[in-house]
């Protein structure tokens, strides 16, 4: 039988072995260069560490232990990312919103971009972005990795929720982490429902609170779970509030789409929207949040000089009003707070481009609105008189509403499979397009 | 099933008073700063002088937007609300105090230390001699602190 510390000493060589065979090979959008590197670096610093520890120096064994394990996860996680199981086009824009929210100073570099792979697992409920923590860890560069549902590859549109998950990347950055939290402590969580963690957990067990809320507090209440001690017991009062603040940085970024990934994935984890979480306040309360968000935002605007255009856009918006809870205690901040909430955020996000979401045009909006109607991959294509083709840049995120107005349309003449698969072509046209504008323009 | 589970205790003091061990070493044997994990430790004490700087030491994994957990499912709570770092800002702050003097400029301080992390890592743009004896003694203070 081996030691600890010897058994340790053999797993880095197995540990090296690994890193060897797996990501020599190219994985991820730009190859796996630097992942190599970076993971090379953390093993030796472990193995040498390992080295100098004493084989009597349990508490440095367990630690090291802990660190090379963390280490072999993160290298099967990449490993699994070479197998494309998702949107690629989607992807590629994504990234370039999330290398510019998530750039930030190191030692060498004082506006390092993240490194971001991608992989996908599980289904509805797998998105995510997982950020390494920032706090003392064996690693040098933070590697962050985008995680899609293996069930909903294609489904560009539900993709919109990502959006969500960069405001966790966004508070994960020191410098934004100040600046993000100044404005929603400002004008969130000073005053009202979300003041402190006693005011937040006095309106979930409030008389008015809704059927669905009481029982779920009931059954919790027989094990011993109370007002009192709702939150640090059961569930986290901070993770409330950074949840709350990543849905307006989704909101900010991804506008009208956001809105309705989050209605339409919540509510189906949730029908009802009565259901708080360990780290997730009531569906019912984000949903109506995030209504009065667009609105104030002058997302849901059908001020549109075409009719059918117009049509469209308040059927889809009427269809997303229409998810709203009629129960004010569903609303847990005024329209003022979220007014100013979401417009702060914006002005920091427009100091990030491409992060925050741009106004579409009515001329763009509904070409791409035509183009699916048509069953046509939404792009800034156009013939025009005289056979005349003119190219110009369009926004992917404008190309996702079109397919969410698409989607909500009346009667529904294409499936919601297939908006998304035009949509998610589209997008991979469009950046051809956008390639040979640059192109051309120079 | 897996065949053991365990409370991850958090590390984060642990590891910081040994990356600032480290790196105050440095200082006598600069060539051992150079070599690629010796960057691990370095990019670790410049990333926690950021998080001091903004007062940005919010740090919980998060799950995903869509991971409804029901409470019946999930281990006991908390496991995140701890205040890992309460002990390393505490450090932080002595440290600097000690090195830089009381009425130092907080951002200045920082800055300082984190030139002289950078003149280990790339032997470039070396700080001034008082920035570097300063730096190993904030260091050095720091790892003692958490001690």
């Amino acid at each position: 039988m081996r030691n600890a510390k010897e058994f340790l000493t053999q797993e880095c060589g197995n540990l090296s072995a690994v890193l060897e065979e797996t990501l020599r090979f190219k994985y991820g959008l730009e190859g796996s260069k630097e992942f190599f590197e970076e993971c090379q670096a953390r093993l030796k610093f472990l193995a040498g560490e390992l080295t100098g520890t004493p084989e009597t120096n349990f508490d440095a064994l367990q630690k090291l232990s802990m660190l090379l394990s963390e280490l072999a996860k993160l290298i099967s996680r990449m490993e699994r990312s070479s197998l494309g199981e998702y949107s690629w086009p989607f992807v590629e824009e994504l990234k370039r919103i999330a290398v510019a929210t998530c750039t930030e100073a190191t030692l060498t570099d004082p506006k390092t971009p993240p490194q971001i792979f991608v992989l996908s697992g599980g289904g509805l409920g797998s998105y995510a972005i997982h950020v390494e923590v920032n706090r003392p860890s064996g690693s040098r560069m933070r590697i962050h990795s985008i995680v899609f549902p293996r069930t909903l590859k294609h489904f560009v549109l539900l993709h919109s929720i990502l959006g969500h998950e960069l405001g966790h990347a966004i508070w994960k950055c020191s410098q934004h982490q100040k600046a993000v939290r100044t404005i929603v402590n400002r004008e969130l969580f000073s005053t009202g429902h979300f003041a402190n963690p006693p005011a937040t957990a006095a309106w979930l067990y409030a008389n008015g609170a809704p059927a669905g809320v009481k029982k779920i507090l009931a059954g919790l209440a027989g094990r011993g779970v109370t007002q009192g001690n709702f939150f640090g017991k059961i569930a986290s009062w901070p993770a409330w509030i950074e949840e709350i603040t990543c849905d307006f940085i989704g909101l900010v970024t991804f506008g009208p789409s956001f809105v309705a990934a989050e209605s339409n994935l919540l509510y189906s984890c949730n029908p009802d929207g009565t259901l708080p979480g360990p780290q997730h306040p009531p569906v019912g309360c984000r949903g109506n949040y995030l209504l009065t968000g667009a609105s104030v935002r002058g997302y849901d605007t059908d001020a549109f000089a075409d009719a059918t255009l117009k049509r469209a856009v308040e059927a889809f918006w009427t269809s997303m009003r229409g998810r709203r809870q009629i129960d004010p205690w569903f609303d847990v901040f005024t329209p003022d707070q979220i007014r100013n909430t979401a417009n702060q955020l914006a002005v920091l996000m427009d100091t990030l481009p491409p992060a925050s979401y741009p106004m579409p045009d009515e001329r763009d909006l509904l070409l791409l609105v035509n183009q699916l109607a048509r069953g046509v991959p939404p792009v800034g294509y156009e013939i025009g008189a005289g056979q005349a083709v003119s190219c110009r840049p369009i926004d992917f995120r404008h190309s996702l509403y079109a397919g969410w107005i698409t989607a909500y349309t009346p009667p529904p003449e294409i499936s919601f499979a297939e908006i998304n698969r035009l949509c998610e072509h589209g997008i991979m046209q469009q950046r051809a397009i956008d390639m040979q504008l640059s192109a051309s323009s120079t | 099933m897996s065949t053991m589970s365990r409370f991850e205790a958090d590390h984060s003091e642990e590891l910081a008073r040994r990356f600032a061990h480290l790196a105050a070493a440095y200082f006598d044997h600069p060539s051992d700063a150079k070599v690629p994990a010796a960057r691990i430790p370095l990019e670790n004490l410049f990333r926690m002088l950021q998080m001091f700087r903004y007062d940005a030491f919010s740090d919980e994994p998060r799950s995903g937007i869509l991971e409804m957990r029901g409470f019946d499912e999930q281990m006991p709570w908390p496991v995140s609300d701890e205040q890992w770092h309460s002990r390393i800002e505490a450090a932080l702050r002595t440290a600097l105090n000690d090195a830089f003097g009381n009425n130092a400029n907080k951002d200045e301080a920082v800055d300082a230390v984190q030139a002289a992390l950078r003149w280990l890592a790339t032997n470039a743009n070396a700080p001034s001699p008082d920035v570097l004896q300063r730096t190993k003694r904030f260091l050095e203070r720091f790892s003692a602190a958490l001690t």
